[in-house]
């Protein structure tokens, strides 16, 4: 693989990363991500990502994974965002860990590295939160 | 409904009095989100501690003028039509729900101011032992835009799941976002 596709498959890593902390749409399929493809141990791959990123990597696996098992409700996007936990994770383990991999892409010569600050996090909206509770409601009296 | 209570209210009016203090009670807190299961409280403390359906089928005697009753009955129709057409109708997710904030606004305020009309004119005709509180202008205490915290949300919907793993319809031990 050339230099540039790996700095470029880092990239599309490091840009659905960002997108975790902008907006609750892309957590299912960052979660899907860490749980069945583990895609971010498929870093460890590339010499140019430092240690100190693999060690905030691991960290920031660790919290997320650990926060997402604890509860039940921790699995659903619309609730999990509503979750001071979560958004802790968001604004430290993950943005440490972007913070370093933003770094070593720009050591590797990847020259078009946007900023870090995502500062307006995007939260389920009245409609969405209400949707999946009747949602679930439904599912219980199904079963009732 | 006991009929000692129905000879109770029938025989003293401050009795009657201090009931329909307490259902004007019951009805702000359906109007105002205070605490998680404080919506829950307001309903069961209407229906079964202070006979709301029995105040609105005229069974507490001549204590409502029929202007209050007509319109307390309009709120009660349209709150019972989306409690059977909303599966969270009875939980603290209505305070979510604009289509709720419309049924208090446009249907219970209206209600209320009335039957407040009814306590000032048996207050003012009669000489209780218990002395009214003073009522806050409904105004003040109807605040669409409080809502439940996420803390609190999330503890219902916590128990949500709960139930929802008790009864074998989601699995906890596959991880991953698909529920079952």
């Amino acid at each position: 693989m050339k230099m540039v596709e790996k700095l470029g498959n880092i990239w599309l890593v490091y840009s659905n990363l960002c997108d975790l902390r902008k907006s609750y749409v892309f957590y299912d399929m960052v979660l899907e991500d860490v749980y069945d493809v583990n895609v971010l141990k498929w870093l460890e791959k590339h010499d140019f990502v430092s240690e100190k990123t693999l060690q905030l990597m691991s960290a920031f696996i660790n919290n997320f994974l650990s926060f997402v098992d604890e509860k039940e409700y921790r699995k659903d996007q619309v609730f999990a965002y509503l979750d001071t936990q979560l958004i802790s994770i968001l604004d430290h383990e993950l943005k440490d860990f972007l913070e370093s991999l933003n770094s070593d892409l720009i050591c590797a010569g990847f020259t078009d590295v946007e900023s870090l600050e995502v500062p307006n996090r995007e939260f389920p909206s009245n409609e969405l939160i209400l949707n999946r509770v009747a949602d679930l409601y439904n599912r219980l009296n199904e079963k009732r | 409904m006991e009929k000692r209570f129905i000879t109770d209210l029938n025989n003293s009016i401050e009795q009657t009095w201090a009931y329909l203090v307490h259902t004007h009670s019951g009805l702000l807190g359906l109007c105002f989100y205070e605490n998680i299961g404080s919506y829950e409280s307001s309903i069961e403390s209407l229906f079964q501690d202070f006979y709301f359906h029995e105040l609105l089928n005229n069974e507490w005697g001549d204590c409502l003028s029929d202007k209050t009753r007509e319109s307390l009955n309009v709120f009660y129709a349209s709150w019972w039509e989306y409690i059977k057409n909303t599966s969270y109708g009875e939980s603290c997710f209505v305070f979510y729900d604009v289509r709720y904030q419309e049924i208090i606004r446009t249907k219970l305020i209206p209600a209320i101011n009335l039957l407040e009309d009814d306590l000032d004119e048996l207050e003012r005709n009669n000489d209780f032992v218990l002395k009214p509180l003073k009522r806050k202008p409904i105004i003040e205490i109807f605040q669409p835009e409080n809502r439940p915290n996420n803390e609190d949300l999330l503890w219902r919907v916590s128990n949500l799941y709960s139930l929802l793993l008790k009864h074998d319809i989601i699995d906890s031990k596959v991880p991953g976002v698909k529920l079952n």
